[in-house]
């Protein structure tokens, strides 16, 4: 057996002068970036109320599909992570499916919102919204999309308001939380998170930031940087690059008293399995879902591991549910080449296919 | 005007040209050592020489790396990633200095590994408040604490601050002395025209201590990941060496060294006495806040301004009364669904109902009493 580092010190050298130069060419490029401002397709705010914007956006087809599906995103990222950039977009699939697309902006709270609770976004927010695009297209109810925590709480909202969803489709949405797989249950079960809240208000953005990327701390700390030096004398991909970096630090902080129910209820308890979760003077009953559901998961997924998800098949009581597996992670089924293909087009297909 | 882009030109050829020349001058001195058998740069200077360029960088041009910038959190990432792949490729200059023996066919390179990696191991110690060239290359963890430390030093700077001379943020970065005073100061008994408020001032101190001793246990469980993370390095190129695996470069050797950090940082986690290490630490932050608070609400409303406590009151009732609104609109909903014109053109029907069965009951009476008057008619017929 032969030693396997077979680095030569003159390579070595050479590949750190290489590294060098890389660098120093590639600040040029860095220089000459001129916008990545992510969020690209067309569309309109309809409906407002406090730091809520909810957009349409404009169809792409002339005649959509009549039911209207409403996107709702988490709390913990921005949502324009559904409409990235031009060909990274599975609002723009959607619509070129022909789906008729709202999706709602929470914004960014500040200390005014600590005190907005589950029930606020659940039966305030998201039922607002639901109503209002009823509202706009006299009709009795609508599709709803939920994306990872948002689906979280619109699983919660439809299981509460049922009479207002006609499908319910949820994205890499996290419903068991005490998976094998699943870490961050394990990070929290000691924290004492009404301390926490009490001392802080709100949930820092930065906290959370910093404790998504302990899941792989030098990979998304270090390495990452380093590979993007590598791509740094393309400028189209390093502005895809800076495009993705943008919406990984621009973590809204989080309302206090919502944060700390959904980590006590889904993180700490895994109540919502249990049909434990209160919201507002209601239990969250999994079996009053009984609306035809598609459940979209990520096979890769680290943060949402897919049996987290698929748990749903079991609770909810809908006679059609169906799965739609994704061979990527929780990021990748947004924005990677082949969920461009695959996601919005089969979403959209059950979506019509149900009516 | 030419469009300024997101990252201004003019200070990236400044960096540029400083980073270019610091890099140089590292490579220089590595490429002398290595290939005219002269002797290894001792002590970490290839991370001194670029923390020169950037510190020269950082005063020329300020503004460009404050919080709000565009682009300021990839720059950071950026520079933190290349320090962290300096410190790498220094650490592994200096580890491997056996390399061509090592790498010599024949060679007893196992027992060179081994030793190499225990002395690698003594990298990542250094006393708190320094900084070892490991700790600097596990940088994730020192972000990490960073994170939490500024946390605490909002939380340590307040307004008439008695202890302003020991209790800052200096305390955490382990100060020694400062800790013997506190501790004199924590055990004093509250004198004085405001034993109160001394009080106050004493409880936010002795939780500032707590809080040292806790992330001291924490950075003893963090301090655990570089040395675990280099027992994985050696456990993965033996395993390489078993299967005729080779590393070329550099590049490849930092990509085998980050799984092995993440996979080592990842047991770390899943203890139980890492975790409960973490939450202690994180609690004891949380209190120190708190108490922090206190102390800055009474100085608030002191001067007539408004506290935290306050807007939390205010904040809350508006809450409330938006739920209220929120239920009585529910309610009105609910009314406003009963369908009027039908409810009244049901009524209007009973109505007619009722008024054609008066009218048959009025028909019957008078056909009745018309009867009977025919009868006594009748009866004199």
């Amino acid at each position: 057996m032969t030693f396997p580092i077979q680095i030569t010190p003159e390579n070595a050298i050479k590949e750190m002068a290489e590294f060098n130069k890389k660098i120093s060419q590639g600040f040029k490029t860095l220089g000459e970036v001129k916008d990545t401002k992510p969020g690209v397709t067309e569309k309109e705010a309809v409906y407002q109320e406090d730091k809520l914007v909810l957009y349409r956006f404009k169809p792409k087809v002339e005649k959509p599909h009549p039911i209207p599906v409403m996107i709702v995103y988490a709390l913990v990222n921005r949502p324009y992570m559904a409409d990235l950039q031009d060909d990274r977009s599975t609002v723009k699939g959607l619509l070129e499916a022909g789906l008729d697309v709202y999706l709602i902006d929470w914004g960014y709270p500040d200390p005014a919102d600590r005190f907005l609770t589950m029930d606020d976004y659940i039966n305030g927010y998201i039922k607002n919204c639901a109503e209002e695009i009823c509202r706009r297209h006299s009709l009795e109810n609508i599709n709803v999309l939920g994306i990872c925590q948002g689906g979280t709480l619109t699983t919660c909202f439809c299981a509460l308001n049922p009479h207002l969803v006609r499908n319910l489709v949820l994205m890499v949405t996290p419903i068991d939380f005490h998976t094998a797989q699943d870490r961050l249950h394990t990070w929290v079960e000691s924290l004492d998170v009404e301390l926490m809240i009490n001392a802080l208000g709100n949930l820092p953005g930065s906290v959370l930031n910093q404790t998504f990327q302990g899941m792989q701390p030098l990979q998304l700390g270090f390495k990452k940087y380093l590979d993007m030096v590598d791509l740094m004398d393309d400028a189209a991909k390093l502005e895809n690059f800076l495009r993705m970096e943008h919406w990984i630090n621009d973590s809204p902080d989080q309302p206090g008293e919502t944060v700390k129910q959904f980590v006590r209820d889904m993180y700490q308890r895994n109540a919502l399995i249990k049909g434990e979760v209160q919201v507002g003077s209601r239990k969250v009953d999994l079996a009053n879902l009984t609306m035809p559901i598609l459940n979209v998961y990520a096979s890769l997924d680290h943060l949402v591991p897919p049996s987290g998800s698929t748990i749903l098949g079991k609770l909810a009581k809908s006679r059609d549910y169906s799965e739609m597996s994704f061979k990527g992670g929780h990021i990748g089924i947004y924005v990677s080449a082949r969920a461009q293909k695959e996601v919005p087009a089969g979403i959209a297909k059950w979506v019509k296919e149900k009516g | 005007m030419a469009e300024q882009g997101i990252f201004p030109t003019n200070w990236m050829e400044t960096w540029t040209e400083m980073q270019r020349k610091s890099m140089t001058a590292w490579m220089d001195a590595l490429g002398q050592a290595w290939t005219g058998g002269g002797s290894l740069p001792t002590g970490d200077v290839g991370i001194r020489m670029w923390k020169e360029g950037l510190d020269r960088w950082q005063k020329l041009l300020p503004p460009y790396l404050s919080a709000g910038m565009p682009g300021q959190d990839i720059m950071r990432g950026l520079m933190s990633s290349q320090e962290n792949y300096i410190r790498f490729a220094e650490m592994f200059f200096k580890g491997f200095s056996q390399l061509r023996e090592m790498q010599t066919p024949g060679s007893n390179w196992k027992e060179a590994l081994d030793r190499t990696i225990e002395q690698l191991k003594g990298l990542f110690t250094a006393p708190m408040g320094s900084k070892a060239l490991g700790e600097g290359m596990m940088g994730y963890f020192g972000q990490s604490m960073e994170a939490w430390s500024r946390l605490a030093s909002t939380a340590l700077q307040l307004p008439e601050n008695p202890l302003q001379g020991v209790l800052g943020p200096n305390l955490l970065a382990g100060g020694k002395a400062a800790r013997e005073q506190l501790e004199r100061i924590v055990v004093m008994p509250p004198v004085g025209p405001n034993p109160d408020v001394q009080k106050k001032w004493k409880e936010w101190a002795l939780l500032a201590l707590k809080l040292q001793d806790a992330m001291e246990v924490y950075m003893t469980h963090v301090g655990k990941v570089g040395p675990a993370a280099l027992d994985k390095l050696k456990d993965r190129l033996l395993k390489m060496a078993e299967k005729g695996e080779k590393v070329e470069t550099l590049k490849d050797l930092f990509a085998l060294w980050v799984e092995a950090g993440d996979g080592a940082f990842a047991d770390m986690t899943n203890t139980k006495e890492y975790r409960d290490a973490n939450a202690n630490m994180v609690h004891a932050l949380m209190r120190l806040k708190i108490q922090g608070q206190v102390l800055m609400d009474d100085y608030m409303e002191s001067v007539n301004l408004p506290s935290r406590r306050e807007l939390n009151t205010t904040h809350k009732r508006v809450i409330e009364l938006k739920r209220r609104f929120r239920d009585l609109e529910g309610r009105l909903g609910t009314v406003a669904k009963v369908d009027v014109a039908a409810d009244l053109n049901r009524l209007r029907a009973e109505i007619e109902a009722l008024k054609q069965e008066v009218a048959e009951l009025k028909g019957n009476k008078n056909a009745a009493a018309a009867a009977a008057v025919k009868k006594p008619q009748g009866k004199g017929e």
